[in-house]
């Protein structure tokens, strides 16, 4: 599902040192799996999710999703690969001139849905992240908790076969964040695989959740078990 | 897909109402030099046309020329392949007719019993019509130059200079209109492709989320495409509507101040399949100013090389 193979991701800072946001990353994750990254802020979370979703391509190495290698994806392959993922982006990237309903619909119209279709689908999501009284309301008229519900509802829509999700409950409280975690939870049981980043160590440990942990951009045991850790290889 | 275009067209109006007026207005104006072009080029052409098939050549004919002679001549004229009629004018009927088109601008000239004609009798020539002017002038310089070595015929006329002069003219009207018009076309594709930017810039972060959500490259594109081809439709409609306007007012004068010469019921605006025609020629131009612009601004990666325009990627 996901191979990454001696990954780097380098940027040239103001003053012209090159800085390492990923630094020899390597990993493997296996179709269906529900997996947590954790790490201190800067510590390469983003930068990885970047990777994985083919916002960006590697500086160095090679990174497959999906069967696909980000390094090289043209561009009539990179519209199809990102079909097939969900992204909850740490930005939300709502259009703010668009509804949440229109916001959450848009996947599922460059995927080409019938109206009909997308009007159940999206109502449905909506529901899910409870967010179906506000459909014709512009994002700006959102919290930002509720904006990130946005964002889940528009990631999960199309029914992706990998879910990447970049903090998805840092602005919600509690009960709130546990019912997107059920929701999670529902979208992995479907076969989904899930790949969150979070800094909610309770929500972590509460999950039992295979967990991959990153610090100064490399991938490191974390706060694993090691009969868990089998998973992860440094 | 066609609500989905209405409704993005729609959005770029409501939130740059600004800019898609200012563009649409710079649109019009273009156009409208360009449509005012293809009817100044147009009507000439067609007046010349008209009366390259109303010209006649007048063959004057010797002073006392027999009359068996002057019916041989009348005959052997007849017989030529580019003739379609002639018609012999004796001394009489020419100072008849003088009388009768002279009447009201000198009416106590032609009340002088004292008045006689200075017109020789002559064969008014009229040809068949070889289609275009130039082929009609050409015709009958080579008919004019036939007659002239004729025995009996004093001179030959056909308004030479004036038909000369008028083809050069129009010649040179339509090398420039064709020069304006190909520089005002080309602006008219760089206004579109800028105005375009322009809009692209304001929904770059639209064009991003699309991309990342799996958009291909086609249904970014076909929004701002469709978007350059109604701008640049809707301007050249105008522009037909604003010259169609001045053209009317601009007959009815001359149908006024130049009624003797009744040349204004020879002008006409464009047909109705003609302005359907320049409106889909000219949304043509306007997708093709969108799509070049936009082509080079969406090819998957806008959103990684925003980032890469913030931290330098290496």
């Amino acid at each position: 599902m996901i191979t990454f193979s001696h990954v780097y991701k380098t940027y040239r800072g103001a003053n012209f040192r090159e800085c390492h946001a990923l630094r020899d990353v390597s990993l493997e994750v296996e179709k269906g799996e529900f997996i947590f990254l954790t790490g201190p802020s800067g510590a390469g979370k983003t930068t990885l999710f970047r990777l994985l979703s083919a916002f960006d391509r590697p500086s160095s190495g090679a990174a497959s999703v999906l069967g696909y290698d980000i390094g090289k994806l043209t561009a009539s392959e990179l519209p199809a690969f990102r079909r097939r993922i969900g992204v909850v982006f740490q930005d939300f990237k709502l259009l703010r001139d668009r509804t949440i309903f229109e916001n959450v619909a848009l996947p599922l119209q460059v995927l080409g849905e019938s109206s009909a279709g997308i009007e159940r689908r999206v109502h449905e999501c909506l529901d899910q992240v409870g967010l179906a009284n506000r459909r014709d309301d512009l994002p700006e008229l959102l919290s930002g908790g509720e904006q990130q519900r946005v964002a889940i509802a528009r990631a999960i829509v199309h029914r992706p076969g990998l879910l990447i999700a970049d903090e998805p409950t840092g602005n919600l409280d509690a009960a709130m964040a546990q019912e997107i975690m059920a929701l999670f939870e529902r979208a992995n049981a479907q076969g989904t695989t899930l790949f969150i980043a979070t800094h909610d160590h309770g929500l972590v440990q509460q999950s039992g959740k295979r967990v991959v942990n990153i610090r100064a951009g490399s991938i490191t045991r974390g706060a694993k078990t090691e009969s868990e850790d089998q998973w992860l290889r440094v | 897909m066609a609500s989905r275009l209405t409704e993005l067209i729609g959005r770029s109006w409501r939130h740059h109402p600004g800019t898609q007026l200012a563009t649409l207005g710079v649109l019009t104006a273009t156009f409208a030099i360009v449509v005012f072009m293809l009817t100044l080029s147009m009507n000439f052409r067609r007046v010349l046309t008209v009366w390259g098939e109303k010209i006649q050549v007048a063959v004057y004919l010797e002073e006392g020329l027999p009359s068996i002679a002057t019916q041989e001549l009348k005959s052997e004229i007849e017989k030529m392949p580019e003739v379609a009629e002639v018609e012999l004018i004796s001394k009489e009927k020419a100072a008849d007719l003088f009388r009768e088109q002279m009447a009201s601008y000198a009416p106590d000239l032609m009340a002088d019993p004292e008045f006689a004609t200075p017109f020789p009798a002559s064969f008014n020539i009229r040809l068949k019509s070889e289609g275009s002017a130039d082929a009609s002038l050409a015709q009958i310089e080579r008919l004019a130059k036939q007659l002239q070595s004729r025995d009996g015929v004093e001179d030959v006329s056909y308004g030479q200079s004036w038909i000369r002069n008028y083809a050069s003219f129009l010649n040179v009207i339509q090398a420039v209109g064709l020069a304006i018009g190909g520089i005002l076309m080309l602006g008219a594709l760089l206004i579109v492709g800028n105005s375009i930017r322009t809009l692209v810039a304001g929904r770059r972060e639209e064009i991003e989320i699309l991309e990342l959500i799996g958009a291909t490259r086609n249904f970014v594109r076909r929004p701002y495409i469709a978007e350059g081809a109604v701008l640049t439709a809707i301007a050249t409609a105008l522009a037909i509507a604003a010259n169609g306007a001045v053209f009317s007012w601009q007959l009815g004068v001359m149908k006024k101040s130049l009624a003797f010469a009744r040349i204004a019921n020879e002008f006409r605006f464009f047909q109705i399949w003609e302005m359907a025609f320049l409106v889909l020629l000219s949304a043509g131009i306007g997708a093709a100013g969108a799509w070049l612009t936009i082509r080079s601004m969406n090819d998957g990666w806008a959103a990684a090389r925003k980032l890469a325009a913030k931290g330098d990627l290496v």
